[in-house]
């Protein structure tokens, strides 16, 4: 059994990074395996805690999708790009700044791919009215949703797995990742304005065409707007106090999304359909999976290992904390890292349970865990900058630049994605040793 | 009915290469809807309506939504055909058109338009010439006088 489970774990993770074969039906197929050659019971596979599937993510996941779909329909996204742009008063840096910071705190808060999609289409268009290269500001886009988005608890899928793993609230987030996130995008964009500050030329008159957009004009819902505002404005609020409250993310998430079917006056059977329910079922498939190799023990190999190549104690995981955060950015910069963090969130766990003494909250929550639990969230985030391929943000704007006329090679995108990729993990490198490791805080 | 009984023949075609701004004029002086792109030996290697044209003057990345906050829709427009006018009916064709053999029905005609949409839908033979078009007009026409008895001359009722 346990050659199974590892094989088929094995031979699924190959086929998703090869990218031949859609990823959602290699998870599934897989996931059905792990239960026809009975590695996992349905039961198991179902309601195990330990090896079952995270209905915590799921159904955070697919409730957000719910309350971003119908927000879309308002035509907000649209006004705040075209704002934003506005904002930048035509100057092709500024613009590019404010965009990356626009898409930073929005990916913090909705998926990094339903960012990019909202505010690529506007950057396009934009750059089409200043006749500047596109190229530079979709990347900057991509690069932003991916380091915004490690900033909070629901901002991107492997942190919504950490936190369902280790038990981290929404604040705990805000109070360990947020402050980093913050210096890095400041960081980034101080190394930016050298790298693009006088690079970016616009002809005086072309700045007059943006300038003289109408935001007013793309609110096309005024009343959903309100509505779904306010929604939001309430779920958001029910994240910073869920902790407080003893309710799940997706407890709360899914309150929002039941309450804006309700009040929207939407047609359910529209807003379930734009669910991306390709990527819920992979969610769903890859669990059962790494629910198959924990079952049989590969899980607590692959952490005894860990264990004798790091030598954490129950004292110090620094060496742990360092390797992580370095071996996760670069694994995720050529892998999916949901994949990644879902093979790894056990992994940790089982290290706890060897080196703390059991697995419940009090070793996963331990002090001298949280910065490997940090290290691992920065690492997987902030690695996916690296490659084309490291985060389906990169692939959407890949997608959406070539599709309007401009390719965008690997390399090219590399030339941008790799030197912000070894900044900031550099920097969330130095801010776990110097938070957790000097000042102790 | 056969469809080689009902099909018109006097067809727009033009040759691959030919300019977008030919195809612009085709289509807005000409009173056919559907240009049809064939090769030199008359083989059907696409087709083009009025949406195509309009599709490839639309950036995909402006919704309706989007156009309602330019300020001088004309400019983006004239700016959107400048940036399409090095294009050819090989760039803006559809290639993957359903067509129909001279020995379909007018049945399987019909069906096949009210299922897959669109305007009419080109006749070709076994080596993929093109002979003729068979148009939803066509169809319902034959439907409303042939099979169904009703005159032209009178008031509909």
């Amino acid at each position: 059994m346990f050659w199974i489970a590892t094989g088929i774990f094995v031979t699924c993770y190959a086929v998703i990074v090869s990218e031949k074969i859609h990823k959602t039906k290699v998870a599934l197929f897989g996931a059905a395996l792990t239960l026809v050659l009975k590695v996992l019971t349905q039961h198991d596979a179902l309601h195990d805690m330990d090896t079952g599937v995270d209905w915590n993510v799921i159904f955070l996941l697919i409730s957000m999708m719910i309350i971003v779909n119908i927000m879309t329909k308002t035509g907000v996204f649209q006004y705040v790009a075209v704002k934003a742009a506005k904002l930048g008063r035509g100057d092709p840096f500024r613009i590019m700044a404010i965009f990356a910071v626009v898409t930073a705190l929005a990916s913090a808060f909705l998926d990094n791919v339903t960012t990019v999609l909202l505010l690529a289409p506007v950057t396009l268009l934009i750059a089409q009215e200043l006749e500047v290269d596109p190229v530079p500001y979709l990347i900057t886009e991509a690069l932003a949703s991916n380091i915004g988005g490690t900033a909070t608890l629901i901002g991107d899928p492997p942190n919504i797995m950490i936190a369902s793993k280790a038990g981290f609230t929404f604040m705990d987030f805000i109070y360990h990742l947020t402050p980093a996130i913050i210096v890095i995008m400041a960081v980034w964009m101080l190394a930016w304005k050298i790298v693009f500050g006088r690079r970016l030329r616009v002809r005086e008159e072309l700045k007059e065409r943006v300038m003289s957009m109408d935001e007013g004009a793309l609110i096309r819902d005024p009343a959903l707007l309100k509505k779904s505002g306010s929604v939001l404005t309430l779920t958001i609020l029910g994240f910073v106090l869920h902790g407080a409250l003893g309710y799940e993310p997706a407890t709360v998430a899914l309150m929002g999304a039941a309450t804006l079917l309700l009040v929207s006056g939407e047609d359910p059977h529209r807003a379930l359909a734009e669910v991306e329910w390709s990527t819920i079922f992979f969610f769903i498939g890859l669990f059962i999976i790494i629910g198959g190799t924990v079952k049989v023990g590969l899980i607590e190999m692959m952490s005894q290992k860990m264990i004798d190549l790091t030598g954490p104690t129950r004292d110090d995981m620094f060496v742990l904390s360092m390797v992580m955060v370095w071996f996760s950015a670069f694994a995720s910069a050529i892998v999916d890292n949901i994949p990644f963090v879902a093979t790894m969130n056990p992994l940790l766990a089982g290290m706890a349970d060897k080196v703390l003494g059991g697995s419940g909250v009090e070793a996963l929550k331990h002090p001298t865990m949280l910065p490997v639990w940090w290290s691992l969230a920065l690492g997987a985030c902030l690695g996916g900058n690296g490659t084309a391929i490291g985060a389906s943000a990169n692939v959407i704007v890949v997608g959406m630049s070539e599709k309007a006329g401009h390719k965008i090679t690997f390399v090219r995108f590399m030339k941008y994605g790799i030197p912000v990729m070894l900044l900031t993990v550099a920097l969330s490198m130095a801010y776990v040793w110097l938070r957790y490791y000097v000042l102790g805080w | 009915m056969h469809v080689s009984e009902m099909m018109r023949t006097d067809l727009v075609t033009v040759a691959p290469d030919t300019p977008f701004e030919k195809l612009l004029w085709l289509q807005a002086c000409k009173p056919m809807r559907q240009v049809y792109v064939v090769d030199g030996q008359g083989r059907m290697q696409g087709m083009l309506t009025s949406y195509d044209l309009l599709s490839a003057m639309a950036p995909f990345y402006v919704d309706s939504n989007l156009a309602r906050a330019l300020a001088d829709d004309v400019a983006v427009i004239r700016r959107a055909f400048e940036a399409s006018s090095g294009k050819t009916a090989r760039d803006v064709m559809v290639t993957e058109v359903l067509s129909l053999k001279p020995t379909d029905t007018f049945l399987e005609a019909d069906l096949l338009i009210r299922e897959k949409g669109g305007n009419a839908l080109p006749v070709l033979d076994g080596e993929g010439r093109l002979l003729g078009e068979v148009t939803r007009k066509a169809i319902l026409r034959y439907i409303a006088l042939h099979v169904l008895g009703l005159d032209c001359g009178g008031e509909g009722r």
